[in-house]
């Protein structure tokens, strides 16, 4: 498995090759995690493995936090983003400033 | 009524203190921390400015409303998922850990040099810090404002009325719509640093031809005859945070962008030019909106945008007012002072009257940072083993000696009084020269900024001189306009064409560099433009004096004053920076307070103990 993901970064370099090295770092994952036994080098690997989990894991829990949150937001608030972001051609661009402005209010944040 | 300003966390964060409607003092931490465009909280800034009170602030006023920036980034995050995700995880650690917990940083920051400031912070919005800054210390009772920047919370550009101590918003444009946004997006593309290198990119477009003009307006730019403007996203890379610019940018311009350090082609400086076309022509037509809504006959300007001195010096040619003001650090740091001035005027309602002293501004000159004494210049001089090679000089000798020395071609470092605040050397932190010299340009930049040879010098001419030198009939303290050189000093008669050029520019650019364009050719640009300082005896009459003993010995009221700083650094702090710069480069005297010191003067033994200044790219 890990011959033919190499195998595959060698045949399409331009296209999928971070595929073929993300299916390839997996399945090493899993040949050192379910090694019968283990042995020195397994134990090495894990133990820089483990140590990588604890850089990644802030990594992953914001990857999480986007996917789940922000994924379905933007879903639900497609029509809100797009407003803001994609307006249409229009005469003008300048908006009028509301009446309340929030530049009364020094002790707000928001 | 004290109340203390703070900017900080996106970049050149600062701190002002304002005492009973008096600006008190102003600073910017990178001048302390020695880090260009520091971002950190101000510590350093607001201990300097604190010292300078007389107690404990009676209110905290922060630059802008960091939820409203939170909900912004959110909100952009989630219009361009899954591509943002880079973006996210880079701003969050930081969002999480310091940003929304301001209130709680100022306490703690404060209590630290003994104030106790709970329940007494304050927020202002990020344009109104601008527009305050730039209405407030301006010599008009009433006027127009217009901020231009990349963005605050929501709002990119936005202008309104300032009458008094209000200040009425009526328009903005707001976020992804940015004209500071679009030049970063050139200056990123050119292979300059974004907010860092908009100058360098303005200090190009002079060598370019407007090619693109057409490209930028059909393909990236909806700009309509109000001024207002939508940008084209499909070619911006900003909304997903990794670059500024992405590969249908790339295609456009006919190629990726240029690397850092990488040579220039013919295809930056058309690009330079093309876009300082189209950021003028914003302006002009932003600035005909602002006068015919508001009717007003003055205009104040701030935001980064507003450092584009090009821009303001035809916006003061053919825009719509008599009169402009732009406040001198229109940037960020500015942005300290604003949310200072606006919460003494517009919350706690000081009064604030101009009528009597129309000409005169109320930034000192923009002097409000730190000062040292001869004492403390004396024992930084021993410390260094330099006091018993250093000449205490007399008052009233001082100018003629510096003058001398600025009239043999020499280069001076002057470190006078107290720092300015903002991003340009007014002659308080600045170093000196002859700008009649046909090799001062490539002296100073290869030999003391160490920095690319195509950007011009600033000149300073004494207030009363202007018109002799320049097309300039208004005073230019802050070094904020840019005006031709007079027609009669000038010894070519046009700006060469560029057909001929070859597409490596670099060769072309330091061949046109040493051309002598006029009678002061250190100081005029390819367009015979200069970026002027006006001195006025007023507000500077350390520098005045120089001038006026240089014209006595020469005749020429004119010299080249540009910031006492090598590339990647902030301008000089402390003397003990002063005199690194001095002994590290190529700088041939230091007048450092009452104290002179020549190099020649120094013994070979300590200079070969200097090691040679490294930069680091800006």
């Amino acid at each position: 498995m890990v011959l033919g993901a190499l195998l595959l970064c060698w045949r399409d370099r331009s296209a999928s090759w971070p595929w073929g090295v993300v299916i390839a770092a997996i399945t090493l994952l899993i040949l050192a995690v379910f090694w019968p036994g283990g042995y020195a080098p397994v134990d090495r690997a894990l133990k820089f493995l483990q140590a990588l989990t604890v850089q990644a894991f802030s990594w992953a829990v914001l990857l999480v936090v986007f996917l789940f949150i922000f994924i379905p937001g933007r879903w639900i608030l497609r029509s809100r983003s797009r407003a803001v972001f994609c307006r249409e051609k229009m005469d003008t661009y300048w908006i009028d400033r509301p009446a309340s402005s929030d530049t009364r209010d020094f002790q707000r944040q928001f | 009524m004290r109340v203390l300003g703070i900017s900080a966390y996106y970049h050149d964060s600062a701190a002002a203190l304002i005492e009973d409607g008096v600006i008190v003092a102003a600073a910017q931490e990178e001048r302390f921390t020695r880090r260009k465009h520091d971002p950190s909280f101000p510590q350093q800034a607001v201990k300097f400015c604190l010292s300078q009170g007389s107690g404990t602030p009676d209110a905290v006023v922060f630059y802008e409303k960091p939820l409203l920036k939170f909900e912004r980034i959110l909100s952009t995050v989630l219009a361009v998922a899954p591509a943002g995700f880079r973006a996210f995880a880079a701003a969050m650690p930081s969002w999480l850990q310091s940003k929304l917990w301001i209130p709680f940083q100022i306490e703690e920051a404060l209590r630290q040099l003994g104030h106790d400031v709970a329940g007494k912070i304050h927020f202002s919005t990020h344009h109104q810090a601008h527009a305050a800054s730039a209405f407030f210390p301006s010599p008009f009772q009433s006027a127009a404002f217009l901020t231009l920047d990349g963005v605050g919370e929501w709002t990119t550009t936005a202008f309104g009325v300032g009458d008094g101590n209000e200040l009425t918003f009526l328009k903005q444009l707001r976020f992804p719509d940015s004209l500071g946004l679009l030049y970063s997006a050139f200056t990123y593309f050119c292979g300059f640093r974004v907010n860092s290198g908009e100058y360098k990119l303005m200090g190009l477009a002079p060598y370019g031809e407007p090619r693109y003009v057409d490209s930028i307006y059909r393909e990236l730019i909806d700009l309509k005859p109000d001024g207002s403007f939508r940008l084209n996203q499909r070619y911006f890379g900003y909304l997903q945070g990794e670059r500024m610019t992405n590969r249908r940018f790339a295609a456009l311009f006919g190629g990726t962008a240029r690397s850092a350090e990488a040579p220039l082609t013919r295809r930056e400086c058309d690009l330079a030019r093309s876009i300082q076309v189209v950021t003028e022509e914003i302006v002009l037509r932003i600035a005909r909106t602002v006068q015919s809504t508001t009717g007003a006959e003055n205009l104040c300007l701030a935001g980064g945008v507003a450092l584009n001195c090009v821009a303001n010096g035809r916006l003061l040619r053919e825009g719509p007012f008599k009169r402009i003001w732009i406040q001198p650090a229109a940037g960020d740091a500015g942005g300290a002072l604003g949310a200072a001035l606006a919460y003494v005027y517009q919350q706690a309602k000081q009064p604030r009257h101009r009528e009597a002293r129309e000409r005169f501004d109320e930034m000192k000159g923009a002097f409000l940072g730190p000062v040292s004494t001869d004492d403390e210049i004396a024992a930084v001089l021993n410390e260094h083993r330099l006091l018993e090679f250093a000449e205490l000089i007399p008052e009233s000798e001082r100018a003629q000696r510096i003058a001398q020395l600025l009239a043999n071609e020499n280069v001076v470092g002057f470190y006078q009084g107290r720092a300015e605040f903002g991003p340009r050397a007014l002659g308080a932190r600045s170093i000196l020269a002859d700008a009649r010299s046909t090799q001062m340009q490539r002296v100073l930049n290869l030999k003391i900024k160490f920095r690319e040879s195509f950007r011009p010098f600033a000149p300073i001419v004494l207030a009363e001189k202007t018109g002799e030198y320049f097309e300039l009939n208004i005073e230019s303290p802050y070094m904020l306009l840019t005006a031709p050189v007079r027609t009669d000093r000038r010894l070519l008669k046009t700006n060469p064409p560029s057909a001929n050029r070859s597409d490596d520019a670099s060769t072309d650019l330091l061949t046109r560099v040493n051309e002598q364009r006029s009678d002061l050719p250190a100081i005029t640009h390819v367009d015979f433009s200069a970026r002027i300082q006006t001195v006025d005896h007023n507000v500077n009459p350390v520098l005045h004096a120089v001038l006026s003993a240089f014209e006595q010995q020469t005749g020429c009221a004119v010299l080249i004053n540009t910031s006492f700083n090598v590339r990647g650094e902030p301008p000089v702090g402390h003397p003990r920076d002063a005199i690194a710069g001095f002994l590290e480069t190529g700088m041939d005297a230091l007048a450092i307070g009452g104290y002179l010191l020549e190099k020649k003067k120094l013994p070979p033994s300590l200079l070969a103990e200097v090691k040679p200044r490294s930069f680091a790219l800006d």
